[in-house]
């Protein structure tokens, strides 16, 4: 009897953690996901929508399952080589890469392509063109192989405290650029669907001045970062308009208004540090059409690119060919670095450690083709990317630091004393009037506004934009707008390599992506991944007057940095000095520069 | 003389012989059996998960292996270990290593000296000892999480304060300066189990030695030099190795304790959690084989340390 007993014990024991390995469910395919609680109730939402209908007509039932986001990615990496575990789960995008090279994602471009009834064509494109990649290549063109289709995206805007606007006598209103001639007119009401009479009654200050087309005006003194801050006049009117984008003068000068090294009283009048913050510097380099990577060959010869000093180029004509990819630019695009660097065609330049190039050892300019296009107008000069990414490094600079010969502006916290909770709570605690973040902080930042009593909107990121005559305040006429640009942060659905069921992975991953899959999000309150749903969606009570701002993102937002390689430690190279002491004053800025490029076009050499 | 016939009851056998020996051997085998199989699981347990694990590390080490996949293997030969050796980082992560090996003694001699105060007739020495141990069971990822909020720059308990008295804040976490001061505090912190030690060590001194100097007109510093320190050095000694190995491993604080990953200026970046990075962040570039290399050579740092300490030894602990 004893000995049964032992064997039907060891038995058990031997068996139970097989029956972990093994996977006891008859679904077929496996689906884990984490999230918050809004997240995961949409997840389950769409799971059961699509076992009832689609599933249920091709015999796939999908089996979710939820994980704790805690050690989420550790969990897929240790089943990443097992034959259990999902067959479709999420990967953020800082995994993505990274996952891939590993040889633990599975290419899903002839499955997806297989699915041939369910059409995802109208997939916001920056979206699915983060899942493509060609590993040999490092590139994610649009033939590349593509490993996955995004669930759901997080746009990011400019969250704003209108309280503490109001409370400094800005008027704020919400008029898209193309009514505000009407608006200004008295004609119709702006999208909160109030008239200029209407805050004329409440501003009498704002009788006879036309707002211009600006995201931040001053009637008497706008900055400029040439003339300097001066505080407004009292008898100055300040409009800010959450429909349209600042420019970066308009950000500053709005910011210095609630820092107390501009404005004294602005701690005590508004409680603030700070009045601004943005962790990221893409809005400053992709607006110029900078970026920090340049490939220099057109297959993944990769280098960093951040403190390139030559002029961006616009197309403002009606088009232009590029000498050396022969790509058309078509206006609103700028040109490559291939294109606008003097350099033959098929050849290779080489980077030198300023952040210039060289060809057969000599230092090489612009294209003359180039300069040539610009002087007829079909192309038109923007700042240089390191222009545009020191710009967006003064902002949290100390005012006696050092960045090619001027000061910082210290109207931004250092982005390393922040986390990403701890920057919103600096937010709506009061500590800051505006902060660049994402869609996902919408609930949070509306509960908080309500127990602390503030009124808060978003408005568009800031972007270049450089008018005929800055010191004249109604002037609003341009000489030309940068590329409006942005960070959203999108979640995928993928597959292992060693998933059982691809072919129905791939279904169930095409259906979520597709309208039968987002028209629910959209129900429900979440961004869907398309532009035709934008409309349908049922935002939730907490959401902005100006929500717009965020499904308008969509369209051109694209991935952070942190998504262009296998891994970000390439980042670490030139981020971690800069922030820690560039920033912290304890290293130049041109001590820094000095190595920057070297060190990270080394560590490149990797990827 | 014995009757042959009638034998005595004492030479008289139940059964027979051949019968007592083979039952006998046959309990004899299954408890061989028994006790073979007892003793081969934890042996089975070490061939599993501690023998082949590190032959396997060894094996990798000397391969580049950018995923998990172990067929993805490609021998490279010594190439991650010059790569390392020559590396940068790698000489950065061993300063950072070494500053915070600062805290073996810092915490040895602060626990010494909290040991013996505590072994003075105090009115709450328990509840001292509860509140000094108590950071010692905790959680080390949960207590250095508390420390973030402590040192956070904005909203931590330490800056309200300064910037409550008309102090500028300090960026513990986020300066380089700062950094690894504050961690080395944080793991003083937790160093209560060798209070505990210490306190063992001083309650096990012979008492009537010290009396006997002490009437013989000893000094109290003269007591503990000359009969309190030669009495504690083998826990002493102990600690050291023990905190010295943990020191070198330090992983955990620094994962936890930075904003983006490797602390201010790579301050965080010790030896283990370099590793740990090369192996499991950038899997992809750097990846298990360099990994692998790494901890070998942190490794035999280790073992080389250990020995030269049990040599050292031999001239400051005393074990009569």
């Amino acid at each position: 009897m004893k000995k049964i007993l032992c064997v039907i014990i060891a038995a058990v024991l031997f068996s139970v953690p097989l029956f972990g390995c093994g996977g006891g469910s008859n679904s077929n395919v496996k689906f884990w996901v984490y999230g918050d609680e809004s997240e995961l109730e949409i997840y389950t939402i769409m799971t059961d929508e699509f076992n009832e209908t689609y599933g249920k007509e091709n015999g796939i039932k999908v089996d979710i399952s939820t994980k704790p986001p805690g050690n989420y990615e550790s969990l897929i990496q240790t089943v990443s080589t097992s034959k259990s575990g999902p067959d479709v789960f999420l990967c953020v995008e800082d995994n993505f890469k990274k996952w891939v090279n590993m040889g633990f994602l599975t290419d899903m471009t002839d499955y997806l392509d297989a699915v041939t009834d369910i059409d995802v064509s109208d997939v916001y494109a920056t979206t699915v063109d983060r899942l493509r990649y060609d590993i040999g290549n490092n590139t994610s063109n649009p033939d590349d192989p593509l490993y996955g289709l995004p669930l759901d995206t997080k746009p990011s805007a400019l969250y704003y405290n209108e309280s503490m606007f109001n409370k400094a006598g800005i008027i704020v209103i919400s008029v898209d650029a193309e009514n505000l001639d009407a608006w200004n007119a008295g004609e119709i009401a702006d999208n909160r669907g109030k008239t200029r009479a209407d805050y004329e009654a409440e501003y009498p200050e704002l009788t006879g001045v036309t707002v211009p087309e600006k995201g931040y005006y001053r009637s008497i003194y706008p900055y400029t970062a040439d003339v300097g801050w001066t505080y407004p006049d009292v008898n100055e009117v300040l409009v800010f308009n959450n429909r349209i984008a600042m420019n970066w003068d308009e950000i500053e000068d709005l910011a210095m208004l609630f820092t107390p090294s501009y404005n004294a009283s602005a701690a005590e009048d508004f409680g603030t540090d700070f009045g601004y913050f943005t962790e990221w510097w893409f809005n400053y380099g992709w607006s110029v059409g900078g970026d920090c990577l340049t490939d220099l060959s057109g297959n993944g010869d990769w280098n960093f690119s951040l403190l390139d000093y030559t002029p961006n180029y616009m197309v403002t004509g009606e088009s232009y060919t590029g000498a050396y990819t022969g790509k058309t630019y078509v206006p609103g695009e700028t040109l490559e670095h291939l294109d606008k660097f003097d350099i033959p065609a098929g050849e290779i330049m080489t980077p030198d450690n300023e952040g210039g190039y060289t060809y057969n050892g000599v230092k090489i300019g612009i294209r003359q083709s180039v300069t040539e296009a610009a002087a007829d107008g079909t192309l038109t000069a923007l700042p240089s990317t390191r222009e545009a990414f020191t710009r967006y490094l003064k902002l949290g600079a100390e005012k006696t630091a050092d960045i090619e010969g001027e000061g910082g502006l210290a109207i931004s916290p250092n982005p390393l004393t922040f986390s990403t909770r701890t920057r919103m709570n600096y937010f709506y605690s009061g500590k800051m009037a505006m902060l660049v973040d994402y869609s996902s902080y919408m609930a949070t930042v509306s509960e908080q506004a309500e127990e602390r009593g503030f009124k808060w909107d978003i408005a568009p990121l800031a972007v270049y934009k450089e008018y005929v005559d800055p010191l004249d305040p109604g002037c609003d006429e341009t000489v030309v707008v940068g590329k409006t640009a942005g960070q959203s942060n999108s979640k995928a659905m993928v597959s292992r390599e060693r998933a059982q069921n691809k072919e129905a992975a791939a279904k169930f991953i095409k259906w979520m992506a597709s309208k039968a899959g987002q028209s629910i999000r959209a129900e429900n309150g979440h961004f869907p991944n398309q532009k035709e749903l934008i409309s349908d969606v049922v935002f939730p009570g907490y959401a902005p007057a100006n929500v717009k701002a965020f499904s308008e993102a969509l369209e051109f937002q694209g991935a952070g940095d942190w998504w262009y390689m296998a891994d970000y430690e390439w980042i670490n190279v030139w981020a971690v000095p800069l922030n820690s002491e560039v920033r912290n004053g304890t290293m130049t800025y041109d001590a820094w520069r000095a190595d920057a490029v070297n060190d990270t076009n080394e560590r490149l050499k990797l990827y | 003389m014995r009757d042959k016939e009638n034998p005595e009851f004492s030479d008289t056998r139940l059964f027979k012989n051949n019968t007592a020996s083979s039952a006998a051997k046959k309990l004899k085998r299954r408890e061989d059996i028994e006790g073979t199989l007892m003793a081969i699981s934890p042996f089975i347990g070490y061939i599993l998960f501690g023998l082949f694990p590190m032959l396997l590390s060894l094996v990798v080490s000397f391969t580049e292996l950018k995923s998990y996949d172990i067929t993805r293997m490609k021998f490279v030969g010594f190439d991650n270990y010059k790569t390392i050796l020559t590396s940068e980082m790698f000489y950065t992560s061993v300063v950072n290593t070494l500053y915070y090996c600062l805290s073996v003694p810092v915490n040895m001699v602060s626990a010494l000296f909290i040991a013996n105060l505590l072994t003075k007739p105090l009115k709450a020495r328990g509840f001292a000892r509860t509140v000094l141990f108590l950071p010692s069971v905790c959680s080390t990822v949960g207590v250095t999480l508390m420390w973030t909020w402590i040192y956070e720059a904005n909203y931590g308990v330490i800056n309200t304060f300064l910037s409550g008295i008309g102090l500028p804040k300090v960026g513990f976490m986020t300066t380089k300066e700062w950094f690894m001061p504050s961690v080395l505090f944080l793991s003083l912190w937790m160093g209560g189990t060798n209070i505990v030690l210490m306190q063992a060590a001083l309650a096990n001194v012979d008492s009537s030695l010290k009396e006997a100097a002490r009437i013989d007109g000893a000094r109290e510093i003269t007591v503990f030099w000359k009969i309190t320190f030669p009495g504690i050095t083998p826990t002493l000694f102990y600690m050291l190795i023990m905190n010295l190995i943990g020191a070198m491993q330090e992983m955990a604080i620094m994962q936890v304790i930075t904003t983006n990953g490797v602390g201010p200026g790579y301050r965080a970046v010790t030896l283990t959690y370099y590793l740990y990075r090369m192996a499991f962040t950038n899997t992809a570039t750097d990846g298990l084989g360099m990994g692998s290399a790494l901890s070998w050579i942190v490794a035999i740092a280790i073992i080389i340390i250990t020995r030269i300490n049990f040599r050292l030894s031999k001239k400051w602990v005393n074990y009569d």
